[in-house]
Order: structure tokens, then C-alpha cells, then sequence
């Protein structure tokens, strides 16, 4: 049978290491590692769904649980990318990946996560 | 009136490692542990490394110029996983021949892409234990 149950902070069973439940909210909403060379593919992913491959090096992926508002953060892995788009909405999430010389280009291992409210 | 719960060991009930959180939003539900951080470290990136702080992380190596790899203590479920890391440079993820379910490399590049040190260099691991 499913159980609920609500509480407001956790402590380990000596009463130490107290965490609020907000900050177990505050987990990664949405995160994958793709690859975008050739048609794009996730290695893994976590509440994303469809990728929509725009041209190179810029991609749309849906976000299978929406997000409350499109206020959240989107942080990239370092390397070739990113910027923050103006193409992020509450269901969808848009990554440009570039080269050295700032041009869109397709790569492999390409990681990003989404952290804020969900809906 | 405020709670707390006191427990050493958070199980699902239904299954031992699906625990069910509500959105912000009261609209969804989603999985706790694919959305928790598997592993993370702060590593002093030249000279002797070392980490000045981890989780999950048991010890990092120096491979060589601007290439570091972690060793997780917990390992993971695959090599599938997603990790951001930062330096003062560019970072590159290697590719799938240098990630194992017990490690991770990155590279640190500088502008140029040629392999640097750093001083401070971060990482995140998402993905699924095993």
C-alpha cells in the first residue's frame, strides 16, 4: 500500500545532520548527458522527453514534467556552450552548443541540468 | 505545527528506491533520487591536487596537464551519467572510453584548447546509482 508522509525537517536517528525539506525540493528538476551529432540522442536523461534538432548545434528538448514558470536554471557542463536562451519556456528547454571559434557546432556529451520549481 | 523526523535510512515503500516528492507547483510528482546530485567535489586543480571537499568522490588524479579524474565510492549504474564541471577555463567531458561506472575525467582547455591546470575545478554527477 502507498504511504504518505509529511514532515518538515529530517535528522538522522541521533538527532543530528538536520536538512529542511526545502532543500530536498530543491533537487535537479531535469538533466541528461546527449549526443548531437548526427540525429540527436540522449546517453541518459531525467524528465525530458523529444529532442528537436533545430540545425546545428541547437537543439529544443521537452521537459516531460513542466516547470512552474521559465524562471528555473539551466546549467550547462562547461566546454563548448552554452547561452541562456530566450527559447526556454515551462516545457521546453533549447541548448546551442559552439566551437573555439563562437560558431554553432554539434557535439558529443553535451550535458545540462534545470533546477527550480516544478508545476 | 512544524515536523521532524528522525531516521537513519530513507526507503520507498513500494519499491526500496522510488521516493515520490510533490512539485512546488502541488501539479506532479516526481522520483527524489533521479533528481539528487550522485557525487560532487571541489578539487585544488594545481600542483599536488587534492580535494577540498567531495561527496561520493573517493580520491582524484592527476592524469596529467588539465586532466583530472574522480573515483566514486559508490559506483554507478552505468557510464550513461551527466556531469557538469567548471575550472577556470573551458572544460571538456571525455568521451565514453574515459567514463566507467568508478569514474569520471574531465579536461581543462584554455582558450586556445590546449590542456591547462586550474587552481579551483568543480564537478556534478546526475545519473543512477547502482
Amino acid at each position: 500500500m502507498a504511504s504518505e508522509l509529511r514532515v518538515n525537517t529530517l535528522k538522522d536517528a541521533s538527532g543530528n545532520n538536520s536538512i529542511g525539506m526545502s532543500y530536498v525540493f530543491n533537487t535537479n528538476k531535469a538533466w541528461c548527458r546527449f549526443n548531437g551529432t548526427g540525429t540527436p540522442a540522449y546517453h541518459d536523461s531525467f524528465n525530458l522527453g523529444s529532442i528537436t534538432d533545430n540545425g546545428t548545434g541547437n537543439y529544443n528538448f521537452a521537459i516531460t514534467s513542466a516547470m512552474l514558470n521559465d524562471d528555473y536554471a539551466k546549467v550547462d557542463g562547461g566546454g563548448h556552450y552554452d547561452e541562456q536562451s530566450s527559447g526556454d519556456t515551462t516545457s521546453s528547454v533549447q541548448i546551442k552548443t559552439y566551437s573555439a571559434a563562437v560558431a554553432l557546432a554539434d557535439y558529443d556529451n553535451v550535458t545540462f541540468v534545470v533546477v527550480g520549481d516544478l508545476a | 505545527m512544524a515536523s521532524i523526523l528522525k531516521v537513519d535510512d530513507l526507503r520507498g515503500n513500494t519499491a526500496a528506491g522510488n521516493i515520490t516528492i510533490t512539485s512546488e507547483g502541488g501539479a506532479a510528482t516526481m522520483q527524489l533520487q533521479q533528481g539528487v546530485a550522485k557525487a560532487w567535489g571541489q578539487l585544488s586543480a594545481t600542483g599536488t591536487i587534492s580535494l577540498n571537499d567531495s561527496f561520493n568522490n573517493s580520491a582524484a588524479t592527476d592524469v596529467g596537464t588539465g586532466i583530472f579524474e574522480f573515483n566514486f565510492t559508490n559506483s554507478m549504474n552505468n557510464d550513461d551519467f551527466c556531469i557538469q564541471a567548471n575550472g577556470s577555463s573551458q572544460i571538456q567531458i571525455t568521451s565514453s572510453t574515459n567514463l566507467s561506472t568508478s569514474t569520471c575525467r574531465v579536461l581543462n582547455r584554455d582558450q586556445s584548447n590546449s590542456a591547462e591546470d586550474t587552481t579551483i575545478l568543480s564537478n556534478s554527477v546526475k545519473g543512477d546509482l547502482a
